[in-house]
């Protein structure tokens, strides 16, 4: 069984700072040797505070560590040159949407948390586990989203990723999709459950390409909405 | 949640796509009167008919780009649309629901839908290149996305 909804995790997780749905920001910047400051920064429109940033002379593994004015940022880590017009590519949380596989021994609801392990282990309220789907041209974890930078319009915020998700050469069968964020944003925890979608039965490809053509990206239908 | 597409030893034909993006656009209640049900059902087998060839391009051009060179598949995928955003918003504008299509977060809408599908022709041809050609190195990075 299963229902279209968001998920009680999610929305608490949203309050507490847990996701983050914008697109892969690419900004400018200057850079200086041997500092953690970035000035001059084109825009900081949509940046999160802990999102990774990379560019050329920003070490890996570098975050955002702290936005100090509207055309700066401060670096987890000092640069390592010196550079004017640096592109920044400041990438949001990865989210993905993983298949369920016809009868599950779980429930897939609100009350979903978290997509634990998919295709191991016992299913619950925090691992999909074995009730992910299985077979040809799917890959354990699903697929990945491509975030499109939420919007808002009379009073509701709402986003639908930029790629429906699809799966070619592919059999298997499915009941719902569950889209969940694989970063670990708050406390760490990682593959956070976003909302579970019933697909309206059980939905089956032999050898073929099986695609989900999400909604349209508006107040009304868009795939995540908070109202 | 969605439109299930499937299609059996390939990719979805444009035509499927066409029609599931004119579906989405022009998208109406079946308790309409009968004589705009017509209408609407005509409006989107016209949007359809429009949207078709634009989806063929995208995806004969893919299938090009990716026989003559397999690292194409992970280059970033550009769809461009323009073309096909204005012949459909000039059929939809035409139509009985001219006000409503005028709208711009409605033709915001428009835009994005014919995109976000364009996309998909696109990634699809990738994925399949990508099960046809499972040792090119480039596969790799596409799978990883």
């Amino acid at each position: 069984m299963a229902t279209t909804t968001l998920t009680t995790d999610f929305k608490q997780s949203c309050m507490q700072g847990g996701h983050n749905l914008s697109a892969s920001l690419t900004p400018t910047g200057n850079t200086t040797n041997t500092s953690t400051s970035v000035t001059s920064v084109s825009s900081v429109a949509n940046i999160l505070v802990g999102a990774t940033i990379t560019g050329s002379g920003i070490p890996a593994n570098t975050v955002v560590a702290a936005i100090p004015s509207s055309s700066s940022l401060t670096l987890s880590n000092a640069a390592t040159a010196t550079a004017s017009g640096v592109t920044l590519t400041i990438a949001p949380d990865t989210f993905k949407i993983l298949l369920i596989k016809p009868s599950p021994a779980g429930t897939y609801d609100a009350t979903l948390a978290n997509v634990g392990t998919p295709g191991s282990g016992t299913p619950s309220t925090s691992n999909v586990g074995t009730d992910e789907t299985s077979g040809t041209g799917y890959t354990s974890g699903g697929f990945t989203l491509t975030n499109v930078t939420p919007a808002n319009s009379s009073g509701t915020a709402y986003t639908t990723p930029s790629v429906n998700p699809s799966w070619s050469s592919a059999s298997f069968s499915t009941i719902a999709a569950v889209v969940y964020n694989t970063a670990g944003r708050l406390s760490g925890t990682t593959n956070r459950t976003v909302s579970v979608h019933d697909l309206g039965g059980t939905q089956t490809i032999a050898g073929g390409s099986f695609t989900l053509v999400l909604p349209s990206n508006s107040n009304s239908t868009a795939l995540i909405r908070i109202s | 949640m969605a439109i299930i597409l499937r299609t059996e030893n390939g990719p979805h034909p444009a035509d499927a796509w066409a029609m599931v993006t004119a579906q989405q656009i022009v998208d109406y209640d079946q308790q309409l009167s009968t004589d705009k049900l017509a209408k609407a059902q005509e409006l989107r087998e016209q949007v359809a008919r429009v949207l078709q060839p634009h989806f063929e391009k995208v995806q004969t051009e893919e299938q090009s780009k990716l026989a003559a060179d397999s690292a194409a598949i992970a280059s970033p995928l550009v769809i461009e649309i323009a073309d096909a955003v204005g012949e459909v918003l000039a059929k939809l504008i035409e139509s009985l629901w001219a006000d409503h299509f005028k709208r711009p977060e409605v033709q915001d809408v428009v835009r994005d839908t014919i995109q976000r599908n364009m996309n998909t022709i696109a990634y699809i041809e990738r994925s399949w290149h990508a099960d046809r050609n499972p040792d090119h190195p480039a596969v790799a990075a596409f799978r990883g996305q």
